[in-house]
């Protein structure tokens, strides 16, 4: 039995038709979402359905052999897993943004709102910026136009949030798309299987 | 009636079939105390796997250390030299912060240290022991193999800064073949980028990726790093040890403590390593001991805990009951009589709470 977590919401539901596509599908998936472990119609797989930021804790305790789990999440969570596959889906970027007439005030610490404080940190220390993070778990967007902040790192797809709201993007941090993850001590006992799904979903991405 | 091994718990009954495996081979036991001065620790934080230590100030001011590692105090009392070999264990609480506790925890440790000259022989020694002292925690487990000089060997040969230089040491740890490829696309030709990706992505069983390492290898330091990993193997193969062991580039080190063979060891149903090790010669160097040699590992019974953790046991064979009055020598007698008999015996004026039992006895008679 392999136990793949997956982040419920649309990345879950793309991933899990890529996990079908290959032959390991579930009768259920889409019925009845209130179930929250899922099993293949042959019985060899079993699916959870977590949080996406969640994804990669199941992996790193063994309680899922894999995973699929942003890039974003796992910069900022840094967890002891492997990264096996660049899935090429929920393609998005972690940027700073602002005001679009924001002006930089060097002598003051720059105040950061974000759901990634980690990456966020790393980010200015490399850069040798003095900053406050303040952590926020949603509508991040909201912090700069109230004052709270001067500037947001957050997550980027179209840019259109940004735009209604007359914010901008002033440089990006990273790239991030869903990544196939596994537990160290899993893959060591389960590889044979594990790399035949790796190279299923190689060819499966590319075609 | 139970043996005294089995009254002992998994984890105590494991590290005696390990303390008698390191004895057998001619290891002694080191013991040390659990305090250190701070300083000893600060100037070598790198080399802790977290560099946060629980200090206090002992009675003559100075700012001490609860012990973080035992490597290092072994290192530092070490009387070996070339000739004369130290070949010690040791199983000893160490203070560290827990990942996922975010506190503080004392946690437990068996290591074997092997210092002086490491001979191939005693580098196949050392291996042959870690791979034992898994099989004997539980025999589905694997132990991964890395050598320092083969990483570092296909690094020194490409044109990389320092910062990709680091990007690209992470990605192999994380066998992440698709970001290392992105890290190095300004740098390097796609024939380069396509080995350091085949290094990532290479592990598994000797016989197959032995080969396939060679194959990608070139220089000196990687085709050493083969050639020793070959003698390593051809050894544990000869005298049928090498079930457990897989090829795996993924374990990196810092090089200011660790060059050459490196080592982690897993179990099947724990989810991280159980053992780690390796040759740290650099260390030695760093701590004014030239000349020498070492190896050794250490598996952490805290990553073990839950594996080696048994259901409490609420069973006894026989419950004697007596009244609050009742003559306390005919309670004694009573109880006594039955422990003789090899039983597990409970006497209270009610019946236990919590505990299953076979039989109960009432002593009649008061004082």
């Amino acid at each position: 039995m392999l136990n793949i977590a997956l982040p419920k919401g649309r990345l879950g539901d793309k991933v899990y038709r890529l996990f079908a596509q290959m032959g390991f599908d579930c009768p259920d998936f889409f019925e009845d979402h209130r179930k929250l472990v899922l099993e293949s119609a042959a019985g060899d797989i079993r699916y959870f359905l977590v949080k996406p930021s969640d994804v990669a804790i199941y992996v790193e305790h063994g309680a899922a052999d894999i995973g699929v789990v942003g890039r974003d999440i796992l910069l900022e969570t840094r967890p002891d897993v492997y990264e096996l596959l660049d899935l090429k889906l929920g393609k998005c970027r972690l940027a700073i943004a602002g005001p679009n007439d924001f002006r930089d005030r060097p002598d003051a610490p720059l105040r950061v709102a974000t759901k990634f404080p980690n990456v966020t940190r790393r980010h200015y220390q490399g850069k040798n910026r003095d900053i406050e993070v303040i952590k926020l778990n949603g509508s991040i967007e909201l912090a700069p136009l109230l004052g709270l902040s001067d500037v947001i790192v957050d997550i980027v797809e179209t840019g259109t949030t940004l735009k209604e709201n007359n914010l901008r993007v002033f440089e990006d941090i990273a790239q991030s798309s869903a990544r196939l993850i596994a537990g160290k001590g899993g893959y060591k006992f389960k590889r044979p299987r594990i790399d035949s799904i790796v190279t299923q979903m190689t060819e499966a991405i590319e075609t | 009636m139970q043996s005294q091994h089995e009254l002992l718990r998994p984890d105590e009954q494991a590290t005696l079939v390990l303390r008698r495996l390191y004895e057998r081979y001619g290891y002694k036991k080191f013991r040390m105390n659990r305090f250190e001065e701070y300083d000893f620790y600060a100037v070598n934080r790198d080399f802790l796997a977290n560099g946060q230590i629980i200090t206090f100030t002992g009675l003559d001011g100075k700012l001490m250390a609860l012990r973080p590692d035992v490597t290092l105090s072994i290192v530092k009392k070490t009387q070996a030299d070339a000739g004369a070999a130290d070949r010690l264990y040791y199983t000893e609480p160490v203070y560290r912060p827990c990942k996922h506790a975010s506190a503080y925890r004392e946690s437990f440790q068996v290591g074997v240290e092997h210092i002086g000259e490491i001979t191939p022989y005693a580098s196949v020694e050392v291996v042959s022991l870690a791979a034992r002292s898994l099989s004997l925690i539980e025999a589905d487990c694997v132990l991964d193999i890395s050598h320092t000089g083969y990483v570092e060997g296909l690094l020194a040969g490409l044109p990389m800064d320092d910062l990709t230089r680091r990007a690209v040491r992470r990605c192999i740890e994380e066998k992440n073949a698709h970001e290392l490829r992105l890290a190095v696309a300004d740098t390097l030709s796609g024939e380069e980028a396509a080995r350091l990706a085949a290094v990532a992505q290479l592990s598994g069983p000797f016989p197959q990726a032995l080969p396939e390492a060679r194959a990608l290898a070139s220089g000196e330091m990687m085709l050493a790093a083969i050639a020793e990993l070959e003698t390593l193997y051809a050894a544990m193969a000869a005298s049928g040890e090498a079930g457990p062991l897989r090829l795996d580039f993924s374990i990196t080190s810092d090089a200011k403590y660790y060059s050459g063979l490196m080592l982690r060891g897993y179990i099947r149903g724990v989810p991280s390593a159980v053992l780690s090790g390796g040759r740290y010669d650099p260390l030695l160097r760093r701590m004014g001991k030239p000349g020498l040699s070492a190896m050794g590992f250490a598996i952490y019974f805290d990553e073990l805990a839950r594996f080696l953790s048994a259901e409490a046991d609420t069973a006894v064979e026989t419950v004697v009951l007596y009244k609050p009055d009742a003559d306390p020598a005919a309670v004694t007698r009573m109880v006594h009589s039955r422990v003789a008999r090899g039983e597990r015996v409970w006497a209270g004026t009610a019946l236990p709470k919590g505990l299953t039992w076979s039989r109960v006895l009432e002593v009649n008679g008061h004082a």
